[in-house]
């Protein structure tokens, strides 16, 4: 698969380092860092071993002497050197011996330091037979040509790296063979029209300059037979105007920019520059010939690389070696489909059409083609999890909706239970009340009977009024209190005095604790024992507690059933509601399950008081149990301060 | 005082609401009755004045002993007096104990004058019925005491309906001996005739006169 080469590659070129990429790296596994690396021992090896090998040398053992024109870490010649390196490693068996010079007059100039390499190449080389030189590079050429009679007379020479245009004034003579560059109209179109297959016209820019205008004739002249294509050439623009036509461009159209030497306004441009400035605005792919504008915004074309110079070269070599070549062949350098992987992404272009052999140059994969997997495992993780969260979630919330249900149904349970305990205790709700109607009608009759002597007393009729008032009042505050029992919906919290909670449950439990000939007897922590709470509630709690005290004391003598209620504030803030009696008590494991609803020992309870007044503690952050005592049970309701 | 020499009967309340016992209390009192409160059974039991005639209104829903355990205290005193009952729970039970413990009414709370007034006015005829009654017993009594074994064993086959030949056979006398006893026991118990004598005899002896 391409992709995955490509992602294989990516992930060796990092840092944003233009670096090419071929379908030939998928041979080679180590990284060109490794490979200079080899390369270099190599040489040293050679060096070193250079006497035992030229003794152990027979016909296959070939020699080869590199002469680049500038120094050894131009990648460009690492590449080269790759691609011959390639070509001999293939070929050559069992070995052979690579040397390598670097004249470099752009870091050592003048004739002094030249003068230096001339006189260490001919000690070196002098009486050392060499099989080929190999020159890369114009200065390398011209020093072949000058010098390689003086050392090496028999070794052919075999140049590259160097287009027409520098071979002009040269004096190629025979034994010397080369590769020149050469440019690839045709394949360029070609790479075009890979990527863009829905492309159906063509847009071809060149400049004023007569050179431009010869690249437009050559262009009109290639392009003439292709089918299936519109061409528009143009030319006669300023760089301004190149720039709108391109930026007025389609995304499905083909543009080419040739070379602009000079524009319809004479002004002159380095044409690696001026197509830049095209690129850079316009809206359709730009293609071209010269490697010097990969880089500044075209898309690619089909050029000679490097690294296939070095491939051409080094088989020129062997076919000259082998007596298969002419007295000098010169033939051009193969072009590669060269890529910017930018550009392909800013136009939208889909590597995966790019022919194999392409290069594709600064490549700067995406996390995603980078890391798809380990992408895709986290995000799988992720979305895992935030299922899982989701899931969380809303099982927390049917879990507090259920709650809350549980909640509402637990305190209309209350509800219905005080109710229902109301009803139990008719009777003495009755009484209650009917204490003070039985004075107020007997004190109105005794009145009305007092109005009809003469005269009057009226003294006593108006302190019989004041009672009656009295007696209203008195009914009214019962009424007020079973209306607060009675009522249902939102249990209020407020600050309550809790021996106040036990007085008025008292005062309506009173007359029915007389009928049971229950003694009730209260010890009342001194002043207000403010708590947090529901009044309503508390008293249903003290109520029941009350009930059950009275219930558990049905077997004693009259003389014996003591109950007893007291409050008190405990060091640590809290406050207590204890309600002792003098019953049977309950044995140690019943003191717990009596909080269980439906458990009951009674024959006609239903079980559920103690379990919602256990409820009711909760709700108001408190305990209730049952505690140690000598005699009797003894319960306890400890609320937490406010 | 009453024209039979009692002194004029009170009526008791006992109530332990001080409201309720003052009100009704002013109720009495304008009505025209003696009355004496009390705040509980205990209370009304120390201090009452068993010979002085009346009747008690009671509350049913007494701290301590309450209103029924008080009705059969004083039954078994001997010291009864008609009791009304008060209830403002107007439970059907409690009603139906109070009456066969002889209740004269049992009322309910808030209880209208005029039936309050009613019940008492017939607690008071059943009292002095009662009292007029007692003295009668007493009477008979202490003319029963006056009699000597003989006399008695002739009033015994008196009331027994047999013939004074009869009882002498019986007793072993002569006829004529149980004539004079006889005559002096007419004259003894205050009898018109033999059958008020017998009349006497069985409404107020009680088994205990003969055992």
């Amino acid at each position: 698969m391409y992709a995955s080469i490509v992602r294989q590659i990516g992930t060796r070129c990092r840092g944003g380092m233009p670096t090419a990429v071929t379908a030939a790296d998928r041979r080679r596994a180590a990284g060109p860092a490794i490979r200079v690396l080899t390369v270099t021992m190599l040489v040293a090896l050679v060096g070193v071993f250079c006497s035992e090998a030229r003794a152990a040398r027979d016909e296959q053992h070939r020699r080869f002497l590199v002469l680049y024109s500038s120094h050894s870490v131009l990648s460009a010649y690492v590449e080269a050197t790759e691609g011959m390196k390639a070509v001999f490693d293939d070929t050559l068996t069992p070995e052979y011996e690579f040397y390598a010079e670097y004249r470099d007059l752009e870091r050592f100039p003048g004739p002094d330091a030249d003068r230096r390499f001339i006189e260490e190449i001919y000690a070196r080389y002098t009486d050392l037979r060499l099989d080929a030189i190999i020159a890369l590079g114009p200065q390398a050429i011209a020093f072949a040509l000058e010098h390689r009679d003086g050392f090496a007379p028999e070794a052919p020479v075999i140049f590259g790296g160097v287009t027409s245009a520098s071979l002009e004034g040269l004096d190629l003579r025979d034994g010397f063979h080369g590769v020149v560059g050469a440019f690839e109209l045709a394949g360029t179109l070609a790479l075009a029209r890979a990527l863009q297959p829905e492309a159906r016209r063509v847009v071809v820019l060149t400049g004023s300059a007569p050179f431009d205008k010869a690249w437009r004739a050559r262009a009109e002249e290639e392009f003439a037979g292709v089918e299936g294509l519109a061409f528009d050439y143009v030319s006669g623009l300023t760089l301004q105007g190149f720039q709108e036509l391109a930026a007025g461009l389609d995304r499905e159209t083909i543009l080419i920019v040739l070379t602009i030497f000079e524009d319809a306004s004479g002004r002159r441009f380095i044409p690696g520059n001026a197509a830049g400035r095209i690129a850079e605005r316009s809206s359709a792919p730009v293609y071209g010939v010269y490697s010097t504008y990969v880089g500044v915004g075209m898309v690619g074309g089909v050029f000679a690389t490097f690294e296939s110079i070095g491939i051409a070269v080094a088989e020129l070599a062997l076919r000259v070696l082998g007596g298969k070549a002419g007295a000098s062949e010169i033939m051009s350098a193969p072009a590669t489909p060269v890529v910017d992987w930018r550009q392909m992404e800013r136009f939208g272009l889909d590597v995966e059409l790019l022919p194999a052999s392409a290069q594709l140059l600064f490549y700067d994969p995406t996390a995603w083609q980078r890391h798809r997997l380990e992408i895709m495992l986290a995000v799988g993780f992720i979305l895992a999890q935030s299922g899982m969260i989701v899931a969380l979630v809303v099982q927390d919330r049917r879990k507090r909706a259920a709650e809350t249900e549980v909640a509402s149904r637990r305190l209309e349970l209350a509800h219905l239970s005080r109710v229902a305990q109301l009803g139990e205790l008719s009777g003495a709700v009755a009484h209650e009340l009917n204490q003070p109607l039985t004075s107020i009608l007997a004190n109105a009759e005794a009145a009305t009977q007092l109005l009809s002597r003469r005269p009057p007393d009226m003294a006593e009729i108006r302190a019989i009024l004041a009672d009656i008032a009295e007696d209203d009042r008195r009914a009214a505050r019962i009424i007020t209190e079973l209306r607060g029992l009675m009522t249902k919906g939102p249990t209020d919290f407020e600050t309550i005095d809790l021996n106040d909670v036990v007085g008025a449950t008292v005062r309506l439990a009173r007359s029915e604790l007389v009928v049971r000939e229950i003694h009730v007897g209260t010890r009342l922590a001194r002043g207000e024992l403010p708590v947090r709470g529901n009044k309503a509630q508390l008293q249903q709690v003290l109520l029941n507690l009350m009930l059950n005290a009275a219930d558990a004391m049905v077997e004693l003598g009259p003389e014996a059933r003591h109950m007893m209620i007291e409050t008190r504030s405990r060091t640590d803030g809290w406050c207590e509601l204890e309600v002792r009696d003098n019953g049977p008590g309950l044995a140690g494991e019943l003191r717990e399950s009596a909080f269980r609803a439906f458990s009951s020992t009674k024959a006609n309870g239903l079980g559920l008081g103690l379990s919602i007044c256990r409820t009711i503690a909760q709700a108001h952050g408190g305990t209730l149990a049952f505690e140690e005592s000598g005699r009797g049970a003894r319960i306890v309701l400890a609320l937490p301060p406010r | 005082m009453t024209a039979n020499g009692d002194v004029a009967a009170v009526i008791h309340v006992v109530d332990d609401d001080v409201v309720v016992l003052r009100s009704l209390g002013r109720l009495l009192a304008a009505s025209g009755h003696a009355h004496e409160s009390h705040a509980s059974a205990e209370e009304f039991l120390a201090r009452r004045d068993p010979e002085r005639a009346g009747c008690a209104i009671i509350d049913l829903c007494l701290p301590g002993v309450d209103g029924l355990a008080l009705q059969s205290r004083m039954a078994e005193s001997d010291a009864m007096i008609p009791v009304i009952f008060l209830t403002g729970r107007g439970d059907i039970e409690s009603s139906v104990r109070a009456m066969k413990c002889g209740a004269v009414d049992f009322l309910t709370k808030p209880v209208a004058a005029s039936v309050l007034l009613g019940a008492i006015e017939r607690a008071l005829q059943i009292a002095a019925a009662t009292r007029a009654a007692g003295r009668e017993q007493a009477t008979f009594d202490a003319r029963l005491a006056l009699l000597t074994p003989r006399e008695r064993e002739v009033l015994d086959g008196v009331v027994a309906g047999r013939l004074n030949k009869q009882i002498a056979w019986h007793l072993g006398v002569a006829e004529k001996t149980v004539k004079v006893h006889r005559a002096r026991v007419m004259q003894k118990m205050n009898a018109d005739s033999v059958a008020d004598l017998v009349r006497r005899v069985v409404t107020h002896a009680s088994p205990r006169h003969w055992t």
